[in-house]
């Protein structure tokens, strides 16, 4: 049977109430919340999949890269589930802060980049749903 | 939520009461704010917890603003707490209302007097004689690294995984900590939007959820850099500070605590998510927990990395 994708769902939902509910709305607490949904029905119809995978597969192999980092070597993951990862990366870069030497600086050098990329690839997905937050909406 | 509030502060004044406007205030994120008119004219706030959000508690921002006030420091006078839930299903209290002329909460514009003003008072806060009262969670020394555990166990709390910026940053925190001169009641989220005035002066101080024992240096850069940053730019905010009441924020003060109050931010943001997904599935905590909780990791790495 045909039915909808989830972004034709979500789009659906955000054309609703943008169009349909919003300009029957006075109170502005429910304004609010109407044009912070419209923001939040964007960001789910557009948000790439698999992220968490990706990263994790990409963090892995940034630590099997570095085994022979002492601080690395200190802190193994216990497996490759996302939960062991980023515990793990978490626990070197924490370790890292205390380690001015060749060890610390190949963390901030290899591992820390690797870290925030990913946080600035999430977030300029998720970035988009400010303005909405802010009650500004796209005619 | 008409019918038991009413009943509730009924109990309280002792009394019937009818409530005659009830009135949801569209600001705030971490609790609904409603204003409340009773019949007898008395004109009230009840400020509802959220499910959480923020890791904040009810009961200590009662008792500390309640001992503010008994200090002299302008702040709305609290009436009475319901600390159990029992009554509207979160926590709450009610204070009086307070007349002012302050603008919207989202309007960061500040009078030239009121600005001045608002940082003498602030600086009176971290200058009162406690008289024993607001008690710190240890001996006062450790304030700031109590703090930075505080917000980390906030973080591991709410986060169903780590987040690698954040154990850095708890790390570089500690690492750097400045020594406490002196213990002072921080506000911990001061500036435009968290107090109100009559044009010319402070009225009251708002938004206590945050206040805790600890140093003043966290309030400075607070309103430097993040709620006071669209009402002047940082060097104007420094300059007028040092002018008014003789505190200079050094470069390093502005990334120390830079990076301390996105951490404090970061770690709060993420209770939100945690609420989207339980008690409170507004569109606002889903986005306080994505977007804005990254948008303030992102800082705060840049800080820590130098």
């Amino acid at each position: 049977m045909p039915e909808p994708s989830d972004a034709e769902l979500w789009h659906g939902v955000e054309h609703t109430v943008h169009r349909v509910l919003l300009p029957h709305i006075d109170d502005d607490w429910a304004r609010a919340a109407a044009v912070q949904l419209i923001g939040l029905a964007r960001y789910a119809s557009t948000r790439t999949a698999g992220r968490v995978d990706r990263n994790v597969a990409e963090l892995i192999g940034v630590l099997d890269s570095l085994a022979d980092n002492p601080i690395v070597a200190d802190h193994r993951r216990a497996s490759d589930s996302p939960s062991d990862v980023f515990a793990a990366v978490a626990s070197v870069m924490a370790a890292a802060v205390d380690d001015d030497g060749v060890a610390g600086d190949e963390i901030r050098r290899t591992l820390r980049p690797v870290v925030t990329r990913q946080l600035d690839d999430e977030l300029a997905e998720t970035s988009a749903m400010i303005p909405f937050f802010r009650g500004q909406i796209d005619d | 939520m008409i019918e038991p509030l009413q009943t509730w502060l009924a109990e309280q004044v002792g009394r019937p009461v009818a409530i005659v406007t009830l009135r949801r205030i569209a600001t705030g994120h971490s609790r609904a704010m409603w204003f409340v008119e009773l019949d007898d004219g008395q004109r009230l706030v009840v400020r509802v917890e959220q499910g959480g959000v923020f890791g904040t508690s009810t009961v200590d921002e009662f008792e500390l603003m309640r001992a503010a006030a008994e200090l002299g420091v302008p702040v709305a006078p609290v009436r009475w707490l319901e600390p159990t839930g029992r009554v509207l299903g979160q926590p709450f209290f009610a204070m009086d209302f307070v007349e002012s002329a302050s603008a919207q909460r989202e309007d960061r514009t500040l009078p030239d007097d009121v600005a001045t003003d608002f940082i003498r008072r602030l600086h009176e806060l971290h200058s009162v004689d406690r008289q024993g009262r607001v008690q710190p969670a240890d001996a006062g020394t450790n304030a700031t690294d109590t703090q930075i555990d505080r917000w980390a166990g906030i973080y591991r709390a709410a986060s169903p995984v780590a987040l690698p910026l954040l154990d850095e940053a708890e790390a570089w925190l500690h690492r750097h900590v400045p020594e406490l001169a002196q213990a002072a009641i921080v506000h911990g989220d001061p500036g435009p939007g968290n107090f109100l005035h009559d044009g010319a002066a402070v009225v009251a101080f708002t938004d206590w959820e945050f206040a805790h024992i600890g140093d003043p240096m966290e309030d400075w850069v607070y309103l430097i850099s993040m709620r006071g940053a669209r009402t002047m730019t940082a060097d104007r905010w420094r300059q007028l500070i040092t002018d008014t009441v003789g505190v200079d924020v050094t470069d390093w003060d502005l990334r120390y605590w830079g990076a301390f109050n996105f951490f404090k931010g970061a770690c709060a943001n993420l209770t939100c998510l945690q609420v989207f997904g339980g008690p409170n599935p507004a569109p606002n905590m889903a986005i306080i927990g994505t977007a804005l909780q990254q948008t303030f990791m992102r800082n705060l790495a840049q800080l820590v990395a130098g």
